[in-house]
């Protein structure tokens, strides 16, 4: 009887056992198309007084092959995010129309052909067409870029806001997962934890990040820097994104939860946070915030060295050339934590200094009162890069920061540097009084940010294009020698009848129309000679300088005498050979000037003794094109101040549009690499999710043949049934 | 190595997808015929790109610049060579007006018109009616004709502001020549004065214009006077004059008989007397005269019927000096703007080589190669097509087809 008894309860075991396996089978099948689904397998054991066992069912998982993936999941979504919006980048920016390239180079085709024709006003205008559509162009890609800049941010805060909800749901899952795993250590909850391994894929595409397996079922995730995001208690920490300084930059934070319950938000300043937050937050750092401060810094040169160039010439209507473009002014932008509200600081470009002006920001933190004097308050000036970081020298350390003393409520030039002065282009103001700071407070000016967006054309008429030279130097029909006028130069033409350093030899006449300082009204004084205005040799290397009273002969004592030069070597700049001379008052004055006259001339040939040459303002000279010509070789020029760490010069220069090339390459440069990482990630993608498939995908025909075998052998179970019915049916025979 | 099924689709799809994206790459290399169409195909060659484009820009605008320049300086040509006709008319006229037999006052009449018609010429004007000869200050006339002046009439308005043109990165070239330099300041015959000395009555004159022109030019002295007193004076032995000055720095001696003249640079010097008789002569200030007033001066003289025959001989012998010092101005200009004409036409050309070179390395860098480029399409084409056919090959296989 126990004979048949076991065999039955052998039969129950193995069609038991079949269906078990059967079930798994046709949940493998059912699951075939199912995202995040590992196949799983039943085993069972033998027992001892026949039969099989109780089962187990088990994930078939490979831990390595998953986090290969995990990891690869998080260099595509990086070069992924980052390359879809470089590409983008890279077209608005390259192509022939939108760009910025055609914009300057139509710009300077009007200005040549308008400085070929100095009296044609149809050319002038276009000149101040191709202006309008250079600053149009510089407005479209400043609002492009303002675009994306704020999509990024509503993308980051909506990717961020995806983060934590996966964070939180990673958390409850693993809480879940592990109550299971304590009750019933022989079927794990495949179901929930392919739900949490596919939360956790989904993390590691947003964002970098590594996992620790406890035996309990529990998966902890930590970001790749180090920070703790699920922890083994179920808690866990989240992201916020926002603008503390630039309400227009968010900035990615961990805000962990310490044990008294407060909150710390923790900001990744220059860190690898990888994946898709990490690929846009570096798209944004190395393209589109530093395209911004670029093209800002483009604008500022271009602008400023216009308007410079046009300030030395005389327009149509025969007044002094004044701005063709305007920059406005910017202001600092406050740290959310500071104390202080009422003080600002607010910068303004230096007129002819746009050489200086690089693309950095600069951080001001407020030290404390100065020891000057009382109005004087004492600041640490950092230099930043777009992201926050500091900028770096060319041998790649950290440019240290500058403590220094501004005074407040005075226009201050913003000088940077550890030995000795390095200007950079901008003035700053400290609006409120020293008490209006408080020490620790941190403000942000970004020069160059929005340059792009605050240029505007000031000069509508074509006909306020400084042409012409405001000075002309005529030798006279009686000179003997053989002296020619090589060249004329005009650097300075500043009107400042109090004679600040500025000043040059240019004043306004009774009617509103410049010329030259008559005697008495030179930076010398009253009774003193003016400007200078007449050359006449006293041998052919020695002359005399007069203002415009020159009474016809050579005198020093004459009141028109400004000074002498006896024995010149060469005829290159005669009022700056004079200058070097010291003797007179007025030459002690013009020196003390920082540029005065502001005009000079050299003369090729051999003057004789008497020979005179007359310098005038250039009234009705307005067929001339001197500064006209001087304005289209701007193009160039180097003109552009390239890398913020060394002062403006020969070597770190470029020319507007060698400039725009290097933001161009530096835009398809980008573009190239994180094509190329982008094609390597998917491949090493490509591979770890193969090995993952490998292993812990369906394989349907593997399904199908497991499918009959379990069929056959649910089968011969049931045929053990028959066998020991059929046994048993012999014995009953038997009996009767 | 296990497959799973989704490994099988996902295999074949990702080798379609793949084939796809190479093949629209290369149908858009071939519809823009480039081969760089955003600078991430390439960044180093896109930066080349805009600086050869830049380059070809600036050489068209120096081809434009340069026929501008040349039509202004083709303009200028044939109005100077109207000039210079003119002039050789009136140089004739003056000849023949020393032919006492002629009839000046007709002559008069014909140098009348030619008067005006260099005039008209000064004042010419190029298609933007700027007036070419008057330096920076074109919008009026170059000359006025101011009838009521004492002395010159011709009065030059402009100044001595020529216009440069940039026609390569390096070389601007005036693109016109103002009335200052063409027809201002043709210098008069030199002259001397007797200032003192204790001759009676001695008298000069210029025997050779030319010898004393050059030694007037070299020694006048603009700032000091007494510089350009000459004293003659008779030696001891009564038959050599010593010429003394203040810049020589020894005297001259020149073999004297009384009464006949003493030949100094051209000066000729004339006075009687003994041993230390003397002359002083003084050198005039050097005379100018603008190329319209000669002619004028020479037409008034001409038909001023109140002058006597050595007045009008004088005057027709400045006429003549002077037309000819004029004539050599304007040929001077003609020269060095044939010059010009001749170095804009080869920088135009080297700019033309420039231009070709440029436009080849830009194709070479930006262009597609189609040849290249086609082979590509069919291989990608080819590819794609695999593809697709193994993708139903090999999804089609499944177990649970045959049980």
């Amino acid at each position: 009887m126990a004979i048949t008894n076991n065999l039955y309860s052998i039969a129950q075991s193995g069609v038991r056992a079949q269906t078990e396996l059967l079930q798994t089978t046709g949940h493998n099948i059912a699951n075939v198309n199912t995202e995040g689904f590992v196949r799983e397998r039943t085993s069972h054991e033998a027992q001892l007084e026949g039969g099989v066992g109780g089962s187990q069912t088990q994930r078939i998982i490979d831990r390595f092959a998953l986090s290969s993936m995990r990891r690869d999941t998080t260099e595509v979504g990086y070069y992924e995010a980052y390359y879809v919006r470089s590409s983008e980048f890279d077209n608005i920016y390259s192509g022939d129309a939108s760009s910025l390239a055609t914009s300057i180079n139509s710009y300077f085709t009007a200005m040549q052909t308008a400085a070929s024709e100095p009296t044609n006003s149809a050319a002038r205008n276009l000149v101040i067409s191709e202006a309008n559509a250079f600053v149009g162009r510089m407005h479209s890609f400043s609002d492009f870029t303002d675009a994306k800049a704020s999509e990024i941010n509503a993308e980051l805060t909506s990717l961020t806001n995806r983060a934590n909800e996966l964070v939180e749901s990673i958390a409850k899952l693993n809480m879940k997962i592990q109550t299971l795993t304590v009750t019933d250590r022989n079927h794990q909850p495949g179901v929930m934890m392919n739900e949490r391994d596919k939360a956790i894929l989904e993390l590691s595409e947003l964002i970098g990040i590594s996992t620790i397996d406890r035996p309990d079922g529990v998966t902890l995730v930590n970001m790749r820097s180090g920070q703790s995001l699920v922890m083994k208690d179920g808690t866990f920490n989240l992201f916020s994104a926002d603008g503390d300084v630039d309400p227009n930059y968010r900035a990615l934070k961990l805000n962990h939860t310490l044990m008294d319950g407060s909150v710390v938000s923790q900001p990744f300043v220059g860190a690898d946070i990888g994946g898709k937050i990490g690929g846009i937050v570096a798209f944004r750092d190395e393209t589109v915030e530093k395209v911004q401060r670029e093209l800002g810094q483009l604008a500022i040169t271009f602008a400023d060295s216009m308007n410079q160039q046009n300030g030395l010439g005389m327009d149509l209507d025969g007044e002094l050339g004044q701005e063709i473009f305007g920059l406005g002014q910017f202001e600092a932008l406050k740290h959310v934590r500071n104390t202080g509200t009422i003080g600002g600081i607010v910068g303004e470009f230096i007129p002819g200094a746009s050489s200086d002006v690089t693309d950095s920001d600069y951080q001001i933190e407020i030290v404390g009162p100065g020891t000057t004097s009382a109005s004087h308050i004492e600041v640490t000036i950092t230099k930043l890069n777009p992201d926050g970081t500091p900028v770096l020298d060319s041998s790649g350390s950290p440019i240290a920061s500058v403590t220094t003393e501004f005074p407040v409520g005075t226009a201050t030039l913003m000088d940077y540097s550890t030995s000795g002065g390095q200007p950079e282009g901008f003035n700053v103001t400290f609006t409120g009084g020293v008490s209006d700071y408080v020490p620790g407070d941190k403000f942000v000016l970004q020069p160059a940010k929005r340059a792009a967006a605050n240029i505007s054309l000031t000069m509508l008429r074509g006909e306020d294009l400084a042409f012409a030279s405001p000075i002309r130097v005529q030798s006279a029909t009686t000179n003997l020698g053989s002296a020619q006028v090589a060249s004329s130069t005009v650097t300075n033409t500043a009107i400042d009848g109090t004679f600040g350093p500025e000043a040059s030899g240019f004043v306004l006449n009774g009617s509103g129309f410049p010329e030259l300082q008559t005697t008495g009204n030179g930076p010398a004084g009253a009774g003193e000679a003016g400007a200078p205005a007449v050359i006449v040799f006293t041998g052919n290397n020695s002359y005399e300088v007069h203002d415009s009273s020159y009474a016809g002969v050579p005198d020093n004592t004459a009141t028109s005498f400004i000074g002498s030069v006896s024995g010149a070597a060469n005829l290159r700049n005669l009022i700056q050979q004079m200058k070097d001379t010291s003797g007179s008052p007025e030459v002690a004055a013009m020196t003390a000037l920082d540029d005065y006259p502001g005009y000079d001339i050299t003369l090729t040939g051999t003057p004789r003794a008497g020979d005179v040459f007359r310098i005038e303002f250039n009234q009705s000279g307005f067929d001339d094109n001197r500064n006209g010509l001087a304005m289209a070789a701007l193009q160039d020029a180097n003109t552009i101040r390239r890398d913020p760490s060394l002062a403006h010069s020969d070597s770190n220069s470029a020319t507007f549009q060698e400039y725009y090339g290097e933001i161009i390459s530096g835009i398809g440069e980008n573009t190239a690499a994180a094509d190329i990482n982008l094609q390597a990630a998917e491949a090493m993608k490509e591979q770890s999710v193969a090995a993952f498939e490998s292993v812990s995908g369906v394989n349907l025909d593997e399904e199908a043949a497991n499918l009959i075998k379990f069929q056959q052998a649910y089968a011969a179970s049931a045929r053990i049934f028959s066998t020991a019915q059929a046994m048993f049916d012999s014995i009953l025979s038997a009996m009767r | 190595m296990r497959i799973s099924t989704n490994q099988v689709f996902d295999r074949s799809l990702t080798s379609i997808l793949e084939s796809q994206q190479k093949l629209s790459k290369a149908n858009e290399q071939i519809s823009t015929g480039k081969r760089i169409n955003s600078p991430a195909d390439d960044p180093v060659g896109a930066a080349s790109i805009l600086r050869l484009k830049e380059e070809l820009v600036q050489l068209e605008n120096y081809d434009r610049n340069n026929t501008l320049l040349t039509n202004a300086l083709e303009q200028e040509e044939s109005v100077l060579e109207g000039i210079k006709t003119a002039v050789s008319r009136a140089r004739v006229l003056a000849v023949q007006a020393g032919n006492s037999a002629i009839d000046t006052s007709t002559i008069g009449l014909e140098m009348q018109q030619i008067t005006q018609q260099v005039f008209d010429l000064m004042n010419s004007q190029n298609a933007d009616g700027d007036y070419i000869f008057a330096g920076s200050k074109s919008n009026s006339p170059a000359y006025v004709y101011d009838e009521t002046a004492v002395g010159n009439k011709y009065i030059y308005q402009g100044d001595g502001q020529a216009n440069k043109i940039q026609i390569s990165p390096s070389v601007l070239v005036a693109s016109s020549d103002t009335g200052a330099t063409v027809f201002e300041g043709v210098r008069g015959p030199s002259g001397a004065t007797v200032t003192g000395g204790s001759a009676a009555s001695p008298s000069i004159s210029v025997g050779q214009q030319g010898a004393f022109d050059t030694f007037h030019i070299a020694n006048y002295d603009a700032l000091t006077a007494t510089n350009n007193e000459y004293t003659f004076t008779v030696d001891g032995s009564g038959n050599n004059v010593v010429v003394t000055n203040a810049l020589m720095a020894s005297s001259v001696t020149i073999p004297y008989v009384s009464g006949s003249p003493v030949n100094f640079n051209g000066l000729e010097v004339t006075m009687s007397g003994g041993s230390g008789t003397s002359t002083v002569v003084s050198l005039d200030p050097p005379t100018q005269k603008n190329l319209a007033d000669t002619l004028n001066d020479f037409t008034t003289a001409l038909l001023d019927t109140t002058l006597s025959d050595s007045q009008k001989q004088a005057a027709l012998e400045e006429a003549s000096y002077l037309l000819k010092g004029g004539y050599e101005t304007v040929l001077n200009t003609q020269t060095s703007l044939g010059g010009r004409i001749n170095v804009s036409e080869s920088i135009r050309q080297s700019n033309a080589d420039l231009e070709l070179s440029a436009e080849t390395i830009r194709s070479r860098i930006e262009d597609v190669d189609l040849a290249e480029a086609i082979t590509e399409l069919s291989k990608q084409e080819t590819a794609l097509q695999a593809a697709q056919a193994t993708f139903a090959r090999v999804t089609s296989l499944s177990l649970f087809d045959v049980i």
